[in-house]
C-alpha cells in the first residue's frame, strides 16, 4: 500500500463523492506527524477498531470456548472420549463419503447457478431480470423444512407432481427426490441465493473495460469469461464456495427429510442424533463440529492466500471511473431468456405453488383433481385469528432488522481491518469471525444461555429478546464477514489514500469513501442476514421466553401439532412479506450506492 | 504534486504496538468472560457427576446444587442480585425450603379446601405460573386453566424434551429458579436429580391408569399411543392384519413407514412378543428387521401422519393415534381402527407426566396447575384425541383394545441396549424407492 504521487494526484474519480475540502478538519493538522504514538493510539480509528475486535472476539469466543471446554474436559480432566464416541458412531467410509458428495455436489450446483444468474442479471441484456431476482430470492425466504417438503410433494416417486406428469407423458417417473442427486438438487437450489447475492455485488463492481479490452484484442467471449471475468471475481467466488461447502457439511433439513428415508446417512444426521437425546451429547456433537472447524479454518486460510497473495489484483474499483456496460447477447438473448424462465418455473413457481396449494387444503395431500373441491381459505382465517401471530411477526422483524444491521456494521469495519489495514494479527479476526459458522445452532444456544445465566453485562439479557439478538448476531457474523471481505477486496486502496492525503481522517474516509463503494455488498449481506434471522430456529427454540415467541417458533409448534397446512399458510405469508421487505431494502439501499 | 505525507508510514509503525494492545485487551476481556464460562462448566461437571451419584445418594444433589450456586456467586458477585432466588450457600436454598413446605402441607389437604387455598397461595405468590413442556395440546389446556382461574397467568415454554430439559438443568445450575412445573416422559431425569417436589393428591391420582408403572418418577398426565394406521384409499379394513406380525408379508414391501426414534416401541413389543407369543429374541429381531426393510424411515411422527394422508405411504407402523385422528377429523382418508372398532393390537402406550419443581417460585400454582391437568385438562386432551392418563369414559378411544405400556425402568436404564439395535434395523433396511 504505497502512496505514490501518481495515485494521489489522479485520485479524483468522476462520480465519486469525496469528502469536500470544507469538511476537512484534518487539513489543519501539521503534516509532520510529531504527535506521540500513545495519543495516536486513542484516535477514533483505533477506538473503533478496538471496539469491533473486542465485540467480535467476545461473540465468537463464547461459543468456541464452551465447545472446546465441553469436548475436551470431563470433570476438569482432559479427555478425548468424545471424539471416540462421535467417530465410533459416525464410522468412516460411507457416511463421510456421502457427506462430501452431498456438500461438494450442492456447493458446485449453488455456485454455478448463483453465479450464472448473477452474471446474466448484471452483465447482460437478458430479458426478465425481475424474474431472475425473484427466483434468486424466494428459495432463500422459504424455510428449509417447507422447501424440502415442497420437493417431496413435487419429486417423490409415489405422489410427486412432476412424476405424475412425467408418467402421463413419457410413461415413467423422471425424478426421484429421495436420492443423492435429489438431495443435491434441493440443497443446491436452496443455497443458490447466497451465491447470487455475493456474485451480483462482485459483477456490479467490475470494470467492464477489462473485458472490453480482451474482446478488442480478439479474445473469444468464452475466453474472456474464463480468463478475465471469473478470475476478477475470485474473492467473492472463494468466499461463497467456502460458505457453501461448510453449509453443505452442516445442512440438516435435506439430509434428514430426504436422506434418512433412502438410507443415505451423512455426517449431520449423526450430529442430529447426538443432539436429539437427553442429556444432549454436546461433547460428541462438539467433536464433530471441531472437525468441521479445522476444515473451515483451513478454508479461510486457503482463501486468504488465494485472494491476497497478489496484492491488489482484485481491486476492480479503482480511482479510474467507469460505466458498467451490459453485454449484448444478440441472438443468444432469447435462449438465455428461456433458461431464466425455466429456472424461475422450477425453483420458484413450483415450490411456491405447492406451498400455496397445501395452504389451501384442509389436510396435506398431493395435487389431484379430487383435491380441487376441498380448496379453501380456512388456514388463512385460522392463521390471522391466531393472537400470537402479530407479536411473533413483530419480534421476528425487529430482531431481523437489528441483527442484520449489527452484523453488517461489525463486519464492514472488521473486513476493512482484515483487508485494508496492515495491522499485525488482523487475519486472526477473520478466522475468529468465521468460527460460529461451524457451531451447531443448539450448541450455540447452550453456550449463550450459559453465559447470560451468569450475566457478565450490566443489563438483563436472559429472558428477554436481547438474548436472541446476541444469538443471531453471533450465528450470522460469518456470513456478514464474507460479504464484507469480498466487497472491500474489490476497492482499491488508492481511493482511501487519496482521501487521506487530502486530509480526511480515517473515519471520514471510511464513511465517505469506503462505505458508499461497498454499499451493494453490504446490502446483499444485510438482506441475507435479515432473511436467515427470521428463519432461525435451532438456537431460538432454546433461548426464547414465553411471550417472546418469534415466527420460527410458531411455525415449529404448528408443525409439531400436525398443522402442516397452517404452516404452509404461514410460509406463503412469510414469502410474500419478506419479498416486499427485501424489495424495499433493495430500492432503499440502492439510492445510497455510488453508481446505481 | 502533493508533498509526501509522512503520516501513513508513521501510523503503520506506531500501530503495531497499539494493535498488540488491542489483541491483548480482547483476549483479556474474553478470558474474563470465560472465567465465568469455565466456572459454569465446573458447575456443569458437578452436575454430571451428580447424576451418577444420585443413584446412590439423593442428598448429593442438594450439595452440588449449592456448590454450583456458590461458584456462580464467586464468579459474579455483582450480578448475583439479578438472579432470582440466588442461593446463599446454605444446605437448602430458600426457594427449595419454601416450596417443599408447601408440598408437604398440601399432601394432606384435598377437595374444595385444597383448591381454594392453592388458588389464594398462587395469587399471593404473584399470580404467575411457569411450565416447561413438550405437550402439543398445552395451549388448549392453559386456555382452560386461565378460564377457570382468571386471576392467574401461565407462561408456557414449549420445546422438544431434550431442549427444554437442557434449558431447565442449565437454569438450575445457575441458580435461576423460575419454573414451577415440568411435563414430559423424560421428567424422570428431573426426579433422578432430586429436583422434583412431592405431589400427593390421591383423590385424583387413584384414577390414573398405569400409575404404578411409573414407579413414582412422575405423575402421569397423558400418553403417546403408538398405533398402526393406514390410508383408507389404498388399503381396505380386511387387508389389515390383526397383529404387527402380519406386516412381514412381502405384499407390504415398500408401502409402510416407521419413525426413526421409535426404539421404545420396539423394546415394548419385543417384551410382549416374547411373553405372549413365546418368540425367541432372534425371531423377534428378524420380524423387526423385515419391517424396517419394508418401510421408509421418516424423521418425525407428525410428518409420518401427513405423508400417510397424502398417499405417500399406505401404512404407518408407528404413528401416534392423535396425529391420525386429527387428520381424519379434517377429512383425510386415514384411520387406525377398522369400521368395527378393532385395531392392530396391541397398542403401545408411552406414559408422560408432570412434576412440581422442588424450588418452584410459585409452589401453590404448581400444584394447582397439575390438579387441573389431571381434571379439566384430561377432558380437553380427550377432545383433541390424546390418550389420557385418567380414563375419560365413553370418550376413551382405547376401550376394549389390548394395551401395553412402555416399561419405564427399561426406558430409563436400558436405552444403550435397545437403541443401537433399533438403529441397525433402520440402517440395514434398504430403501425401496427408485
Amino acid at each position: 500500500m504505497t502512496t505514490t504521487d501518481d495515485a494521489a494526484a489522479g485520485a479524483a474519480p468522476e462520480g465519486l463523492t469525496l469528502a469536500e475540502p470544507a469538511l476537512l478538519p484534518g487539513g489543519g493538522r501539521p503534516p509532520g506527524g510529531h504527535r506521540h504514538w500513545w495519543r495516536r493510539g486513542f484516535e477514533v480509528r483505533n477506538l473503533v477498531l478496538l471496539l469491533v475486535v473486542a465485540v467480535i472476539g467476545y461473540l465468537a469466543l463464547v461459543p468456541l470456548l464452551y465447545l472446546l471446554w465441553n469436548t475436551f474436559f470431563l470433570d476438569g480432566q482432559f479427555t478425548l472420549d468424545a471424539f471416540g464416541r462421535a467417530y465410533d458412531a459416525v464410522g468412516l467410509g460411507e457416511m463421510v463419503w456421502n457427506s462430501f458428495v452431498f456438500a461438494f455436489g450442492s456447493a458446485v450446483l449453488a455456485l454455478v447457478v448463483g453465479t450464472a444468474l448473477a452474471y446474466v442479471t448484471v452483465r447482460t441484456d437478458a430479458p426478465f431480470p425481475s424474474l431472475v431476482f425473484a427466483s434468486s430470492m424466494v428459495p432463500l425466504i422459504i424455510p428449509g423444512v417447507l422447501y424440502t417438503i415442497s420437493w417431496i410433494l413435487l419429486g417423490s416417486g409415489n405422489i410427486g407432481v412432476v412424476n405424475q406428469v412425467a408418467e402421463a407423458i413419457v410413461g415413467r417417473p423422471v425424478f426421484n427426490v429421495f436420492t443423492m442427486p435429489g438431495m443435491i438438487w434441493v440443497e443446491g437450489t436452496h443455497n443458490a441465493p447466497l451465491v447470487y447475492l455475493f456474485m451480483v455485488t462482485a459483477f456490479r463492481s467490475m470494470d467492464p473495460s477489462l473485458e472490453e479490452s480482451a474482446l478488442l484484442s480478439g479474445a473469444a467471449r468464452t475466453t474472456v469469461l474464463r480468463r478475465v471475468t471469473v478470475p476478477l471475481v475470485r474473492p467473492a467466488l472463494a468466499g461463497a464456495a467456502l460458505i457453501m461447502v461448510i453449509r453443505g457439511l452442516e445442512g440438516f433439513d435435506v439430509p434428514a427429510l430426504l436422506g434418512i428415508p433412502s438410507g443415505t446417512f451423512v455426517f449431520t444426521s449423526r450430529i442430529f442424533y447426538e443432539l436429539q437425546t437427553f442429556p444432549i451429547d454436546a461433547p460428541a456433537a462438539g467433536s464433530l463440529s471441531l472437525s468441521l472447524l479445522v476444515l473451515a479454518g483451513l478454508g479461510v486460510w486457503l482463501t486468504q492466500r488465494y485472494t491476497q497473495d497478489t496484492g491488489n489484483q482484485f481491486s476492480t474499483v479503482t480511482g479510474k471511473g467507469f460505466r458498467p456496460r451490459k453485454l449484448e447477447l444478440g441472438r443468444a438473448r432469447w435462449w438465455v431468456g428461456g433458461l431464466v424462465l425455466l429456472y424461475f418455473g422450477v425453483t420458484t413457481l413450483l415450490p411456491v405453488g405447492i406451498l400455496l396449494w397445501t395452504s389451501l387444503l384442509p389436510f396435506y395431500r398431493g395435487v389431484s383433481l379430487d383435491a380441487l373441491g376441498s380448496l379453501g381459505l380456512d388456514n388463512y382465517r385460522e392463521l390471522f385469528a391466531e393472537g400470537s401471530l402479530v407479536d411473533a411477526a413483530q419480534n421476528s422483524v425487529v430482531l431481523g432488522l437489528t441483527a442484520a444491521t449489527a452484523v453488517t456494521v461489525l463486519s464492514a469495519i472488521a473486513a476493512w481491518l482484515v483487508v485494508r489495514s496492515n495491522i499485525r494479527g488482523r487475519k486472526v479476526v477473520d478466522q475468529l469471525a468465521f468460527m460460529p459458522l461451524v457451531v451447531p445452532g443448539i450448541v450455540l444456544g447452550l453456550s449463550i444461555s450459559f453465559v447470560y445465566l451468569r450475566n457478565p453485562l450490566p443489563i438483563q439479557v436472559y429472558g428477554t429478546l436481547l438474548i436472541l439478538f446476541f444469538a443471531y448476531v453471533t450465528r450470522f457474523l460469518p456470513y456478514g464477514m464474507r460479504y464484507g471481505v469480498a466487497s472491500i477486496e474489490q476497492i482499491a486502496g488508492e481511493l482511501e489514500e487519496s482521501a487521506n492525503v487530502s486530509g480526511a481522517t480515517w473515519w471520514q474516509s471510511f464513511r465517505r469513501v469506503v462505505v458508499p463503494l461497498i454499499v451493494p455488498g453490504l446490502l446483499a449481506g444485510w438482506i441475507y442476514t435479515f432473511v436467515i434471522s427470521v428463519r432461525e430456529l435451532s438456537s431460538s427454540i432454546l433461548l426464547y421466553t414465553p411471550g417472546n415467541e418469534v415466527l420460527s417458533i410458531l411455525s415449529w409448534q404448528w408443525y409439531e401439532d400436525g398443522k402442516l397446512t397452517l404452516v404452509s399458510a404461514l410460509g406463503v405469508v412469510m414469502v410474500a412479506g419478506l419479498t416486499v421487505i427485501v424489495g424495499l431494502s433493495y430500492a432503499f439501499g440502492n439510492r445510497f450506492g455510488v453508481r446505481s | 504534486m502533493t508533498p509526501p505525507d509522512p503520516r501513513p508510514a508513521a501510523r503503520r509503525r506506531l500501530h503495531i504496538p497499539s494493535l498488540l494492545l488491542v489483541l491483548l485487551l480482547v483476549l483479556a476481556a474474553c478470558s474474563g468472560a470465560d472465567d465465568g464460562t469455565d466456572t459454569a462448566d465446573d458447575g456443569g461437571d458437578d452436575t454430571a457427576a451428580t447424576t451418577d451419584d444420585s443413584a446412590d445418594d439423593d442428598s448429593a444433589d442438594d450439595d452440588s446444587a449449592d456448590d454450583d450456586a456458590g461458584n456462580d456467586d464467586a464468579a459474579n458477585d455483582d450480578d448475583s442480585a439479578e438472579e432470582e432466588a440466588a442461593d446463599d450457600g446454605g444446605e437448602v436454598s430458600e426457594a427449595e425450603a419454601a416450596a417443599t413446605a408447601v408440598y408437604e402441607e398440601f399432601a394432606t389437604i384435598s377437595g374444595e379446601e385444597r383448591e381454594a387455598q392453592l388458588l389464594q397461595g398462587a395469587i399471593d405468590a404473584g399470580g404467575n405460573i411457569t411450565i416447561y413442556t413438550s405437550n402439543s395440546a398445552i395451549d388448549d389446556i392453559i386456555d382452560g386453566f386461565e378460564e377457570v382461574y382468571p386471576d392467574l397467568a401461565v407462561n408456557t415454554y414449549r420445546a422438544t424434551p431434550e431442549t427444554f430439559l437442557q434449558r431447565f438443568f442449565q437454569e438450575q445450575e445457575a441458580g435461576y429458579y423460575g419454573v414451577d412445573v415440568v411435563e414430559d416422559a423424560d421428567v424422570t431425569l428431573v426426579t433422578q436429580r432430586g429436583l422434583s417436589g412431592e405431589y400427593v393428591n390421591p383423590e385424583i391420582t387413584d384414577q390414573i391408569r398405569g400409575l404404578d408403572d411409573v414407579q413414582g418418577q412422575f405423575i402421569p398426565t397423558r400418553m403417546g399411543a403408538f398405533v398402526v394406521s393406514w390410508n383408507t384409499d389404498a388399503v381396505s379394513d380386511e387387508e389389515i392384519p390383526d397383529s404387527i406380525l402380519g406386516f412381514t408379508d412381502p405384499q407390504w414391501q415398500g408401502r409402510m413407514s416407521i419413525a426413526d426414534a421409535d426404539w421404545p416401541w420396539y423394546m415394548t413389543l419385543h417384551g410382549q412378543l416374547m411373553e405372549e407369543e413365546g418368540m425367541s429374541d432372534e425371531e423377534i429381531q428378524d420380524v423387526f428387521r423385515t419391517l424396517a426393510s419394508y418401510s421408509d424411515i421418516v424423521p418425525s411422527h407428525t410428518l409420518q401422519a401427513q405423508l400417510l394422508a397424502a398417499g405417500e405411504h399406505d401404512v404407518g407402523l408407528t404413528t401416534f393415534n392423535h396425529s391420525v385422528d386429527l387428520a381424519a377429523a379434517d377429512g383425510a382418508p386415514v384411520t387406525w381402527k377398522r369400521a368395527d372398532g378393532t385395531a392392530v393390537e396391541p397398542v403401545v402406550f408411552h406414559q408422560e407426566g408432570a412434576v412440581p419443581v422442588i424450588n418452584a417460585p410459585n409452589p401453590h400454582g404448581a400444584l394447582l396447575l397439575i390438579d387441573y391437568i389431571l381434571s379439566g385438562g384430561q377432558a380437553i386432551m380427550a377432545d383433541l384425541f390424546r390418550p389420557t392418563s385418567v380414563p375419560q369414559g365413553e370418550a376413551d378411544r382405547f376401550e376394549g383394545i389390548e394395551q401395553v405400556f412402555v416399561p419405564i425402568d427399561q426406558y430409563l436404564n436400558d436405552r444403550e441396549d435397545w437403541e443401537p439395535v433399533w438403529l441397525d434395523f433402520l440402517a440395514e433396511g434398504q430403501p425401496h424407492e427408485g
